[in-house]
């Protein structure tokens, strides 16, 4: 089958960071969508994300549509993640540099999820948002227990810390405690989100899904709509997003669609057109008791003996 | 919403704190609070004003002054936003020209000391009035637009357990939906099941086809006995064990079951004692 996604892509770094360590793709023709973080804090994060693109848009071309999907995923993340490392091997400068990632490859009706470390993956239906990857970090790892409210989760001082990554560290394709994979049904009417933790940190998934939900045609515009929210909301991080409708995706809060719904209840003020109206009102009811007047005032006249 | 972390501690310069800057951010702060009505739109005007403790010490005795200030600003620029004029100075009379107004008599401003925010920045929380609603924080901002005081970045680091006032899970239900498996953790009495849509939101909002119905089941919990029941509600039904339920009749629920939602779905249902 031949299907051609469309994705609305935008990365920003953010109010507080000259640097975009993020890095974000989508091949609208193969449904290939990427979020790359890169790691600050270690040597060289840009460096990790920028390769992890390379080889993850190198592998992806060569997707062969027969075969395991989850497996090839889990195969182009772990060679991402080896050359990652090789290189910070060769060069002491990048020592310890890495990256998290999520990658979602669409074939047909089902999407394909490679997730490492606290970028995430969100599947918006019937209003609902749902967010479909774990976080690979402490604090998420509570929020996804429910050990931690979201609010909790998102001032939450130790935020910042993941426990898997791309690239620190030599992995196998099925090592269980790296690539985490999950399959899914893309419906029509639903719409991914891929987003880096600057988007998530700032936003909560509410004002994340009223924003998606605002689609009516554009998914450029919900990208830059959702990097415009974190920037107001502090834009502490650089932000990146993917936004990928499915052909029959509207969102709830649609301009279109809420137009459509009002009709049914319209409810009209009648118009007060300028001030002569209650004037001429008034003038009426003059009028109509003259008129009563005088003809009360004949009738008197002619039947009064 | 905001908060800086508190990692690495690098200072980037002694950023000094200037009353403008203070006040500048209170409006900003204001405006951004505002709660749009039909007539009136009413801005915030409890403001807690948090600063890096040295700041704090260093201005403490002048809070009141800069309070007085403030006020006046305020009040100036609630003054300008009514008197928003159009051409010539003349007031625009339209459809859209509210009132702006404070749901108090006068501004209330405080200053706190706050250990998270770096030296030289400001932020601010704000209220409508003084009894807000439980829950609801009011507007926050931070003063932007400068390189980061303290370093944000994110570490590798091992998988370490921070203790946290912890949300008590009544039950956990597992299901397959057609986003893959799932765990959903209850932590209210009383939680609605089904696809949702339609303004009808779900707390466990199932992605499936529509011979599940919006809302679907409803799961509740006695908080006085931890008594489990369900619900259902729907027109395809709810089996428990295998049993259809009674539509609209609650049957109490065992701490373990399985619940077929239509003949879709199963939850596996189980209480957390």
């Amino acid at each position: 089958m031949n299907t051609t996604w469309r994705a609305g892509v935008a990365s920003d770094p953010g109010l507080q960071r000259s640097l975009n360590e993020d890095r974000v793709f989508a091949d609208e023709k193969r449904g290939v969508f990427l979020v790359v973080d890169g790691l600050g804090g270690h040597a060289a994060g840009e460096t990790a994300a920028e390769m992890a693109l390379q080889v993850l848009q190198e592998r992806t071309a060569s997707f062969d549509g027969n075969s395991d999907l989850e497996r090839e995923v889990r195969e182009a993340i772990s060679a991402a993640n080896n050359e990652i490392y090789q290189l910070a091997q060769e060069h002491s400068e990048c020592k310890g540099m890495a990256c998290v990632l999520t990658l979602a490859v669409a074939r047909e009706d089902h999407v394909t999820v490679g997730h490492v470390g606290d970028s995430r993956l969100y599947l918006a239906w019937n209003g609902e948002l749902r967010k479909l990857t774990s976080d690979h970090s402490p604090v998420g790892e509570q929020e996804d227990k429910r050990e931690l409210t979201e609010e909790e989760a998102m001032n939450h001082p130790r935020r910042n810390e993941v426990y898997r990554d791309v690239g620190s560290q030599v992995h196998e394709a099925d090592d269980p405690e790296f690539v985490e994979t999950k399959s899914f049904l893309f419906r029509p009417d639903a719409a991914l989100l891929l987003c880096s933790d600057g988007l998530s940190d700032v936003l909560t998934s509410a004002q994340i899904s009223s924003i998606v939900e605002r689609y009516e045609g554009d998914p450029d515009e919900i990208a830059h709509q959702l990097i415009d929210a974190a920037n107001r909301a502090g834009g502490k991080d650089n932000i990146s997003v993917v936004f990928v409708p499915g052909a029959e995706f509207v969102g709830r809060e649609a301009g279109a669609l809420n137009a459509a719904r009002q009709r049914h209840a319209v409810t009209r003020i009648r118009e007060q057109s300028g001030r002569w109206r209650p004037i001429l009102r008034n003038l009426c009811l003059v009028l109509i008791g003259m008129v009563l007047g005088i003809a009360l005032w004949i009738g008197i006249q002619r039947f009064w003996p | 919403m905001g908060q800086q972390p508190k990692l690495g501690g690098t200072k980037l310069g002694e950023a000094r704190l200037d009353g403008n800057v203070i006040i500048g951010e209170l409006i900003r702060n204001m405006e951004l609070g505002r709660f749009e009505m039909t007539y009136t739109v009413l801005l915030p005007c409890v403001f807690t004003v948090y600063l890096n403790p040295q700041d704090h010490a260093m201005l403490r005795g002048v809070f009141d002054l800069v309070i007085d200030d403030a006020r006046k600003a305020l009040r100036a620029r609630v003054t300008e936003l009514n008197n928003d004029s159009g051409l010539l100075g003349i007031r625009r009379r339209t459809k859209s020209a509210k009132e702006f107004k404070i749901a108090g008599r006068e501004w209330s401003i405080e200053f706190l000391p706050e250990p998270e925010v770096p030296q030289g920045d400001v932020e601010i929380h704000s209220e409508l009035n003084e009894t807000s609603e439980p829950g609801y924080r009011g507007m926050k901002t931070t003063l932007m637009g400068r390189e980061p005081v303290v370093s944000g970045h994110r570490t590798t680091g091992p998988r370490v357990q921070a203790n946290y006032d912890a949300e008590p899970v009544f039950a956990e239900i597992r299901y397959e939906d057609d986003s893959g498996p799932q765990v959903y953790l209850m932590t209210q009495n009383r939680i609605r099941i089904g696809r949702g849509g339609d303004d009808q939101p779900m707390d466990l909002a199932l992605y499936t086809n529509d011979e599940v119905s919006r809302e679907h089941l409803v799961i509740q919990r006695d908080p006085g006995t931890g008594v489990f029941s369900v619900t259902d509600l729907s027109t395809n039904g709810t089996w428990m064990e295998g049993k259809r339920l009674r539509k609209g009749a609650a049957e109490t629920l065992p701490d373990r079951a399985n619940i077929g939602v239509g003949e879709v779905i199963t939850l596996n249902f189980e209480a957390r004692k």
